[in-house]
């Protein structure tokens, strides 16, 4: 196997984070290679599409096979680029489309327009019992609804963050009642508690979910009374920072390389 | 034509020239002399009963700074900082010139009359005489213009008018017209020799009023005249020292000792009071006052531009600078025992022999110390110094301040800022950011200290003030720490409310912290921090170069270290001006640079801007002040920035901030984000860090 950096995104003063695996250089069955390592993403970076100077391919395989978009891996590998090479890079296109990306400092940053909220509905009763939840742990303030780039993660909020940590789902359900995977969140201001349960896409939990973040921007954009501006969002052992302008919605966080390995 | 006359046919020669005294017996000449002689030394005593009560008042070393001085002195008498306001400057121009060379033409016909050598013949006393007419033009076409503007047009600033302006109105109207009339006299008693028609206002006078008459009569209407001019110089010499004219001395002088032997921002100094007992602080009788403070009072025009730039005074709050001067001047005049001055309004009644007999303690906390009075009297007067030393005594020796400022003095002192909140969450602001914390007893190893000051530590809003400049500074390559819980309040909201036994507390608290770490630079945001630790630290042994954030922004994008985005492009910006910023440190410029630097946005300015810039209210320590009379003065200057249609109102101090926000919030403005140039640059590379640049996006 090719040699390949060993990083971990999203984490809090250089703890925790989202194992990420980076291969530099063209691997022949990335999706075996990905399987192999195990992560909940791996990504392969490509050469320059174009003349246009610090724009990189990229595509992003989970074990189960590829992805259009995913908030960690690009977050990772614009915080690598520069790592390696001092070479900052300012877009990184993957299958999804182009998306801009660059660090500062010891931190990385996406930035995305905002994804469509709704569409398809769910039904709360099959999600809270796939949960193995009480529905009256949900807040009435906010709906189930799905939101998200390519694939939409389902929206569960609770009302209190506790409940959330103390989530034991039913992982077969999960699968059965979720596009992709099933986001539950609680907030307490601008700080958010939340899970991520991805079976169907061969992520039981995922420690640090960057689209959903950004996804959850959006959503709170059209449906909470006191849309915020920033958001940290705290999953698991990663943290990751959300913001929102008039150019799009950005995520990003602390990033550390644990080393090289093959 | 002042005081000048001539014999009937010119010269004894035949010459082109006039006879001085002419047609004026020799007893009136005995007598011109004697009461000349007798009216200017009237006119040194009185001034010597003033000078005598200047003297009341304590030390104030006005004696470096000579050839600052000097040129002080010449723009005072060449009108420079009176043009500043161009009607009021042209009017006061034409009045004071017509009449310096009316007086100097005077003067120079008495030393032609004593010269063995007589100058004035000739085409010299044709074009004499000439220069003299339009001088009187002058004059009289100036006392029109202030007529109308006392009488008729009224501009605010000028408020009130007593007897006394008419006094020297008229006194000086009368020295004009009775020169005048006695010229045209004189002509026609040397009946009409062709060459005065070069004194064509005399002549034409002389024609249309004394042609008809006989000889004999011209000759007396000519004495009477030349008494009656005569008495009106007379009438001038005695009103000079007693009525506002003075100024025409006073001020000049006044202007050439305007500079301070202290910085502008700074305070005056006080004893280190942990050391040394003092008696009293502050001022309230006369003598608390230092003698250039008296001094002031009686080199005050009137004119109101202080109290036409209180932002204290526009929003209807009793505090009136001008009064504050006039104020103090007649307290001094009225407990002046011998040396009372003549003319001084017997209506006033003093409850108390101190200046608080006249000045309410609600007019000495309505300042906010913004400097506007000072920076826009046109001589020169030091206004805010006398309301802070009033201050003083109110606050330690009378204990007589608001009492929510009674909550802030217990906050500086219990936990070292005016917030009262704990020291220890003092580097919280900086997480994630990977700021130095130099720990207690540890030296500086950074180029610079980033002093983040109480505001940018504790206030919600300001925290991303502090944040963005630590985000900028790594950005650009700069090398700095913080102190983090060993830094403490300045001691300016103490200061300025006039509480320097706290002030010193801290500051001697903070110098040793400095000091001990060896900190040589230190950067700040905020305006106040940077003027305490300019300009008067060094008072007590902290001697540091102090750069403000808005200068070393500016610095490093013309460096090119720090390239703004273009994330804000088509943004319309505001910018309000600091007061502790401009006026107490005369920086203007380089906030202004900075947000023009940013790509794409339209720099909007203010009508009230720079040295006439409105205050955001918060300045001297009004910040920890309820504002119980008036309009808010935030929403004042706030509704002034929304009438320029802005997307951003920029402002580089933490108060500003804080005011201008809560005012655009209390005007249900949302959509107008207000923010510091750090958070605006930061803004503008829009780079996804939390708790930096605009709040809401920018």
């Amino acid at each position: 196997m090719a040699s390949w950096y060993d990083l971990r995104v999203f984490c809090t003063e250089g703890l925790g984070g989202n194992p990420l695996a980076v291969f530099t250089e063209p691997v022949e069955d990335m999706r075996a290679t990905a399987a192999a390592i195990g992560y909940s993403e791996t990504v392969f970076l490509g050469g320059e599409p174009s003349s246009r100077a610090g724009v990189r391919t990229a595509r992003i395989f989970t074990p189960e096979g590829e992805i259009p978009f995913a908030g960690h891996p690009i977050v990772g590998a614009a915080w690598l680029f520069e790592e390696l090479a001092g070479n900052p890079v300012n877009r990184l296109v993957v299958p999804y489309g182009e998306i801009e990306a660059w660090r500062v400092g010891d931190r990385a940053y996406l930035r995305s327009e905002p994804p469509e909220v709704g569409g398809a509905s769910d039904d709360p009763f099959s999600v809270v019992e796939a949960l193995r939840a009480d529905p009256a742990d949900l807040t009435p303030r906010l709906p189930i609804a799905r939101c998200g780039h390519g694939a939409r993660w389902t929206f569960v909020p609770f009302a209190e963050p506790q409940r959330v940590l103390e989530l034991e789902p039913d992982f077969d359900m999960v699968k059965g009642v979720a596009e992709v995977g099933l986001y539950c969140f609680a907030m307490r201001g601008d700080e958010v508690t939340s899970r991520c349960f991805a079976p169907s896409v061969g992520i039981a939990e995922d420690p640090g979910t960057g689209s959903a973040a950004l996804a959850l921007m959006a959503y709170l954009a059209r449906f909470s009374r006191r849309s915020p501006s920033e958001l940290t969002v705290n999953q698991t052992e990663c943290r990751i920072d959300v913001s929102m302008n008039e150019r799009g919605i950005v995520i990003g966080g602390e990033v550390v390389l644990d080393g090289v390995r093959s | 034509m002042l005081l000048a006359a001539t014999n009937a046919a010119g010269s004894a020669s035949g010459e082109v020239s006039r006879e001085t005294f002419g047609n004026i017996p020799y007893g009136l000449e005995i007598l011109f002399y004697v009461l000349a002689a007798g009216f200017v030394g009237l006119t040194a005593y009185l001034f010597t009963i003033r000078f005598l009560n200047w003297k009341r008042g304590g030390a104030d070393d006005r004696s470096g700074y000579v050839a600052e001085r000097a040129r002080e002195f010449s723009r005072g008498m060449f009108m420079k900082t009176l043009l500043l306001d161009k009607r009021a400057g042209v009017m006061h121009s034409l009045l004071y010139y017509g009449f310096m060379v009316l007086f100097i033409g005077t003067i120079t016909l008495e030393i032609n009359n004593v010269s063995p050598v007589k100058f004035l013949v000739g085409n010299t006393y044709l074009a004499y005489s000439f220069i003299l007419e339009i001088a009187g033009l002058a004059l009289i076409a100036g006392l029109i213009l202030a007529a109308a503007r006392r009488y008729v047009l009224k501009p605010y600033r000028l408020g009130k008018t007593s007897p006394e302006d008419a006094l020297i109105l008229i006194t000086l109207l009368a020295i004009a017209v009775s020169g005048f009339l006695a010229e045209g006299a004189r002509i026609a008693v040397a009946g009409f020799p062709n060459f005065e028609r070069w004194s064509f206002v005399g002549w034409a006078t002389g024609k249309l009023l004394f042609s008809w008459m006989p000889h004999d009569g011209v000759v007396g209407v000519h004495r009477a005249l030349w008494l009656l001019h005569f008495a009106t110089f007379l009438l001038f010499l005695a009103i000079l020292p007693i009525t506002k004219v003075r100024h025409a001395i006073t001020s000049p002088i006044n202007l050439a000792l305007h500079k301070r032997e202290r910085p502008k921002g700074a305070m005056r100094p006080m004893p280190n009071l942990m050391e040394e007992e003092v008696e009293t602080i502050g001022a309230s009788a006369i003598e608390d006052f230092t003698w250039k403070q008296l001094y002031d009072t009686d080199a005050c025009t009137v004119c109101g531009r202080c109290t036409s730039v209180c932002p204290a005074n526009g929003t209807g709050k009793p505090l009136d600078p001008r009064e504050i001067v006039l104020k103090v001047g007649e307290v001094m005049a009225r407990t002046g025992g011998v040396a009372t001055p003549v003319m001084v309004d017997q209506e006033i009644t003093l409850t108390a022999d101190t200046v608080f007999g006249r000045v309410s303690s609600d007019e000495v906390w309505s300042c906010t110390s913004c400097k506007a009075c000072d920076e826009n009297c046109p001589v020169g007067i030091e206004i805010l110094d006398k309301i802070l030393d009033m201050r003083r005594y109110l606050s330690l020796m009378e204990s007589d301040f608001p009492t929510e400022l009674g909550v802030a003095y217990k906050n500086l002192e219990n936990s070292s800022n005016p917030w009262g909140m704990g020291q220890q969450s003092r580097a919280e602001w900086a997480e994630g950011l990977d700021v130095k914390v130099i720990e207690p007893g540890e030296p500086l190893e950074s180029e610079y200290l980033y002093w983040v000051g109480c505001a940018g530590s504790f206030d919600d809003r300001n925290r991303r003030v502090a944040r963005s400049t630590a985000l900028l500074l790594k950005h650009a390559g700069v090398d700095f720490s913080i102190l983090g819980p060993s830094e403490l309040c300045t001691g300016d909201p103490a200061r300025r409310s006039g509480n320097e036994y706290l002030f010193q507390m801290l500051a001697f608290q903070n110098i040793e912290t400095l000091n001990e770490a060896g900190v040589k630079k230190v950067i700040t945001h905020c305006p106040h921090c940077f003027n305490v630790m300019t300009n008067e630290y060094p008072q007590y042994g902290g001697e540091y170069e102090v750069i403000h954030h808005s200068e070393l922004l500016q610095h490093l994008i013309d460096e090119g270290r720090l390239t703004p985005g273009d994330a804000l492009a088509g943004k319309r910006i505001v910018l309000h001006d600091s007061c502790y910023l401009g006026r107490h440190n005369d920086i203007y410029e380089p906030p202004r640079k900075v947000v023009a630097s940013i790509g794409g946005v339209q720099v909007l300015e203010m009508d009230r801007n720079r040295t006439k810039s409105f205050c955001c209210g918060a300045g001297g320590a009004r910040m920890w002040m309820e504002e119980r009379m008036g309009k808010k003065i935030n929403v004042e200057r706030t509704d002034e920035a929304l009438g320029t249609e802005p997307d951003i109102i920029a402002v580089a101090c933490p108060f500003c901030l804080v005011m201008l926000d809560d005012g655009a919030k209390e005007r249900g403005r949302d959509d107008v984000k207000v923010g510091d140039l750090s958070m605006l640059i930061a803004a503008s590379l829009d780079t996804g860090v939390q708790g930096v640049g605009l709040p809401g996006g920018g």
